[in-house]
């Protein structure tokens, strides 16, 4: 995990929930024309899904080392947390889409995410 | 081939959708999805997912064998349906020169519905000319067609407003007719396809309302969204005439203009009843489809005839500005090729109806005596036109409503509806639809000026 500035990471950590909804559903969609017009929540809400349908593989990343890391690392600040999560989730979902899901995740707080049955 | 799109695909894997479509069906559940009988979702995801893979694989083909300097998209490009998420099709590219397109299930849904709808509409006007009716009476059963038409899309419309999500159109077309709607709906998403391609190969990278000229008129979005049209519709054309060579097929001409213009219409006749404001960054339908038609140059006349009382039946759904013929509706329960969702009965699409093309100020004081103090406070100020404080409490956080009041961005009625309902516990004791109608009314009449052509 490098440990460095990351702009980009920091960029997202200032936008609102739902724009980062929205940056989201841009990295997984596109941003280019589509066939028809789009309404204003309809990024929203589309991120909104997919996050809901991946929150298990996201459980399944971030509930055991990773979580630890966060709690007991000591005194780690909004941006290095972030950086932690990101790049616990990199792998699975690549840059951008790991620093957005980060954010938006510990924003949502992981003791929400993981201390639901089974967990 | 997957190592030259390896983002692409990589890209796919997390929007759920598998590198390959492993899952198989039956022509018996193909059969059911294309005639938008299909209740199992698992078989509705895996046709559709199909539908799509092969449509662009048959592009794909086209294109190396016909434009070779083209042919270099077939490694570049991987085209899938996403299962989920509201109508769409997109494309994403990547670092690797590898691209994605997607379109969505719910498209797929609407192109299935709509070219049923369109090849019901000549099945039975057809019917009604050919009985042995005097003339007077042929034309009225000709009129009554269009009104069942016209029926079927305001019960899409009305679904599609009330629910957020256009509901199943449940059909029972004849076997050659069945036959011919297929045709024109897998003719149609290749149309969607095609268009998306056409995109990546003219660059067009973002959408932009700026003018296209100087002098104003179109925007540059606009112009790209016309020009796509025209390269995807030549491209259809193309394939669809090599199909045609079949003794006894349809000419690959007739089917591809179908298929553009069910694929234009399914997307957008419905844009003027669900969106309370459009975007300037797709022309409307009939614009595109004007362009469309000067490509070919010589349409039959029947076929210029049908279009004509399909979109004669569009814009009578379309119109809730004006109460809806009651005698209709019976129509979608009594005809044997037609059919609804069983959820949503005749009483429940009248009710519907009545929230969305009554008058304004009577439903206002209908619903008048159900409101809160917070309810009565939030009608009056959107009857003020006090937009930002009216919304504020549907409109948070700040970025939601500066993006419902941005006059740029197209809004859906359903957007609004969803916020008032959110929100009708605390400002009505009555029906929280009919609150949530009302209110997205009254905020539409001051929210659609936004758009000026």
């Amino acid at each position: 995990m490098s440990l460095e500035p990351n702009p980009a990471l920091e960029l997202y950590i200032g936008m609102d929930d739902e724009t980062l909804l929205a940056e989201l559903e841009g990295a997984l969609l596109g941003r280019g024309p589509g066939f028809g017009p789009s309404d204003v929540d309809q990024a929203v809400r589309f991120a909104s899904d997919w996050l809901d349908q991946r929150t298990e593989e996201f459980r399944q990343l971030l509930c055991g080392n990773v979580r630890v890391r966060l709690e007991h690392g000591g005194g780690l600040d909004k941006l290095t947390d972030a950086a932690v999560v990101a790049d616990a989730l990199q792998a699975l979902l690549g840059k951008p889409t790991a620093y957005i899901v980060a954010v938006i995740l510990l924003r949502r707080g992981l003791n929400g995410l993981c201390d639901t049955a089974g967990h | 081939m997957f190592a030259s799109m390896t983002l692409a695909l990589e890209q796919l894997e997390r929007l759920g959708i598998p590198r390959q479509l492993e899952a198989s069906y039956s022509p018996e559940d193909a059969i059911s999805v294309l005639r938008g009988q299909a209740r199992d979702s698992t078989v509705i995801d895996v046709v559709h997912g199909k539908l799509a893979l092969n449509a662009g694989g048959r592009l794909m083909d086209l294109l190396i064998r016909d434009a070779g300097e083209l042919g270099w998209l077939r490694e570049r490009i991987s085209v899938r349906t996403l299962l989920f998420g509201e109508s769409s099709a997109s494309f994403l590219s990547f670092s690797d020169d590898s691209h994605a397109i997607l379109v969505s299930r719910a498209l797929q849904e609407s192109l299935v519905g709509m070219a049923n709808l369109l090849i019901y509409l000549d099945v039975a006007t057809g019917l009604a000319k050919i009985s042995s009716l005097r003339r007077r009476k042929r034309q009225k059963a000709s009129q009554e067609c269009i009104g069942r038409v016209t029926a079927a899309l305001r019960y899409l419309l009305l679904g599609q407003r009330m629910t957020g999500r256009a509901p199943r159109t449940p059909m029972a077309l004849d076997e050659e007719s069945f036959q011919f709607a297929g045709q024109i709906a897998i003719g149609a998403v290749m149309f969607v396809i095609a268009h998306e391609i056409a995109h990546i190969v003219h660059d067009h990278t973002e959408s932009s309302t700026q003018a296209y000229k100087e002098e104003g008129g179109a925007s540059v979005s606009e112009a790209q969204e016309l020009q796509a049209d025209s390269w995807a519709l030549g491209l259809l054309m193309r394939l669809l005439s090599i199909d045609s060579h079949e003794p006894g097929g349809t000419p690959g001409t007739e089917v591809a203009l179908w298929s553009a213009f069910t694929a234009i219409f399914a997307t957008q006749i419905t844009e003027k009843a669900i969106y309370v404001r459009r975007s300037r960054t797709h022309p409307e339908a009939w614009a595109r489809w004007a362009v469309l038609e000067k490509q070919v140059p010589e349409a039959e006349e029947k076929a210029d005839s049908l279009r004509l009382a399909f979109m004669m039946s569009a814009a009578g759904a379309m119109s809730f500005g004006e109460e809806f013929p009651d005698e209709l509706w019976p129509s979608l329960q009594t005809d044997p090729m037609l059919g609804i969702e069983e959820e949503i009965n005749l009483a429940k699409l009248r009710y519907w109806d009545g929230l969305n093309s009554g008058p304004l100020d009577q439903l206002v004081s209908e619903t008048d005596s159900s409101l809160t103090a917070d309810g009565r406070a939030l009608v009056g100020a959107l009857r003020e036109g006090d937009l930002a404080d009216s919304l504020g409490g549907i409109g948070t956080p700040n970025p939601r409503l500066e993006r419902i009041l941005d006059p740029s961005l197209a809004l859906e009625f359903s957007t609004l509806k969803r916020g008032f309902g959110k929100i009708s516990p605390t400002h009505t004791t009555g029906d929280p639809d009919a609150f949530a109608v009302v209110a997205t009314r009254l905020a539409a009449v001051h929210l659609e000026g936004g758009f000026s052509p």
